[in-house]
């Protein structure tokens, strides 16, 4: 009886020094996990993107009466401006139209010149579809998660579109989720290039609503408006897909508002261009796995690279970059 | 006897565990695909809802729940590994500190209390941020969801205590 009374004594006792000093131990382990999470960035990785395929079908039960809500209140507002929208619509009709018959003049141009030359083809995009079931942003990350995964065809590195620009690129993929870094993510880098004036440079993301350029030439004139779009060096995205557009020069920074309204994406395409880029690179991904493991999301037969992808250049993208 | 048994454990079960289910929903909901303030929540309710049920159901709402609460926000991705469960430390010992004060005090004074607890939040939070990244961040989108947590504790008070009240029974 005494032994048990002791036994019993010295549990409570620990329960209270538990309790007691269990802001002191918690604040120690956060601290242990912040240390974790600095030096090993890919177990810690792949246990996100884990969870997220976990938690991926109940936050799109929770996503669904948002989307209902915000469909509803579009719905609305769309009702009382109808007349305007079909006059908008009109014009743009009429202009894409026009824009559609000098497509098909430069389309048969360009086909007779590229027998001429006897161009190979460029590779077939392939791209899937997903809705958006978490807007994963936060003071210190900018992401969002879509309902498609490794099933359904995705890769890490491929590119994050919506239909008027670039979003930003598949940072990890789960079995049926998919994280995305959206350009104004602040590990995000994006070789850009501006349309007008020809300057390459490199988009990064702030954390801000508008990413800044950087690397920009010294002379270079750039003024607000001016397009930019990806210049296509590092290999991972195709040359000339929209980003965006100057939008603020200031303190000898160009601020850039993307295209692509990131605050209110509900759909993305993850495009793959077949690149042999340097993220395909260090996946060590070759095109006869990718047609494995793409049968559904793949409509296209996929092109044999002229290379092996590992006869190419061994670059090494810093930690996160886009490209 | 056997049934209403059953229920009454059920219910106790229930209210033991409403503040991590609410926390963790509040969680959820903050992250999805939609931004009322033009800013992204990114989990900022959660920080509300460990304060209300440290306040007024504590034996539930513990260190370590608050702690793991902060986790599930890490493991989001909504912020670097280790912030979200600090900061939560943060606003439960906080909490915790003025809880013999607050328990029986008046809605506007707990809401001031809170409001306080931002501030501090706020501060600790970029403060951290700026140790994990290695920069000063952009101050604006952490005091934005310091200040979305402040606005919206008057309605999550509201919800929060009907639902104590009716799994409490009263």
């Amino acid at each position: 009886v005494k032994q048990r009374s002791s036994a019993i004594g010295a549990t409570s006792s620990l329960k209270v020094w538990f309790q007691r000093f269990s802001f002191v131990l918690l604040t120690i382990a956060a601290f242990g996990v912040l240390l974790i999470g600095k030096a090993d960035t890919v177990m810690l990785t792949s246990l996100r993107i884990w969870i997220a395929d976990k938690v991926g079908p109940i936050l799109h039960v929770v996503s669904a009466p948002v989307e209902t809500a915000r469909e509803t209140a579009s719905d609305v507002q769309s009702y009382f401006s109808l007349k305007q929208q079909v006059e908008v619509l009109t014009r743009e009709n009429q202009a894409l139209r026009d824009w559609e018959q000098q497509a098909r003049t430069l389309k048969a141009e360009n086909e007779s010149l590229r027998a001429l030359l006897n161009v190979a083809p460029s590779p077939r995009v392939s791209f899937i579809s997903a809705p958006v079931i978490a807007d994963a942003s936060s003071g210190f990350v900018r992401g969002v998660i879509a309902l498609a995964g490794r099933q359904q065809g995705v890769v890490k590195g491929q590119a994050a579109m919506v239909g008027n620009g670039m979003v930003g690129r598949v940072q990890d993929v789960g079995e049926r989720v998919s994280r995305i870094m959206l350009l104004t993510d602040i590990n995000s880098r994006l070789p850009v290039l501006i349309e007008r004036t020809r300057d390459q440079a490199v988009l990064a993301g702030n954390n801000s609503d508008q990413p800044d350029v950087n690397y920009l030439p010294r002379d270079a004139d750039i003024k607000v408006g001016d397009h930019v779009v990806t210049s296509g060096i590092g290999g991972a995205f195709p040359p000339g897909l929209p980003v965006g557009e100057v939008a603020e020069i200031a303190d000898g920074k160009v601020y850039v508002q993307p295209f692509a309204d990131l605050g209110r994406l509900e759909f993305i395409r993850m495009v793959d261009y077949r690149l042999p880029g340097i993220l395909r690179e260090d996946l060590n991904i070759d095109a006869g796995s990718q047609q494995v493991a793409r049968p559904a999301a793949a409509p296209v037969p996929l092109p044999k690279p002229e290379k092996p992808a590992a006869a190419a250049p061994k670059l090494k993208p810093a930690e996160g970059s886009n490209q | 006897v056997i049934g209403l048994t059953i229920r009454h454990q059920v219910t106790e079960w229930l209210r033991l565990a409403a503040p991590a289910l609410v926390s963790l929903l509040l969680l959820l909901v903050s992250i999805a695909p939609w931004r009322p303030f033009d800013a992204p929540l990114g989990g900022s309710l959660v920080a509300a809802s460990i304060f209300y049920w440290t306040i007024y159901q504590p034996e539930s709402m513990t260190p370590w729940m608050a702690a793991l609460i902060g986790l599930a926000g890490d493991l989001l991705g909504l912020s670097p590994f280790g912030h979200s469960m600090l900061v939560a430390l943060v606003v439960c010992g906080s909490a915790q500190f003025w809880r013999q004060q607050l328990a029986d005090a008046s809605f506007f004074l707990v809401w001031l209390a809170f409001a306080a607890t931002s501030v501090v939040m706020f501060f600790f939070a970029w403060a951290l941020a700026a140790l994990i990244l290695e920069r000063w961040p952009d101050p604006w989108p952490i005091a934005l969801q310091s200040l979305v947590n402040v606005a919206l504790y008057p309605i999550l008070t509201l919800l929060c205590g009907r639902l104590q009240r009716a799994l409490s029974g009263e």
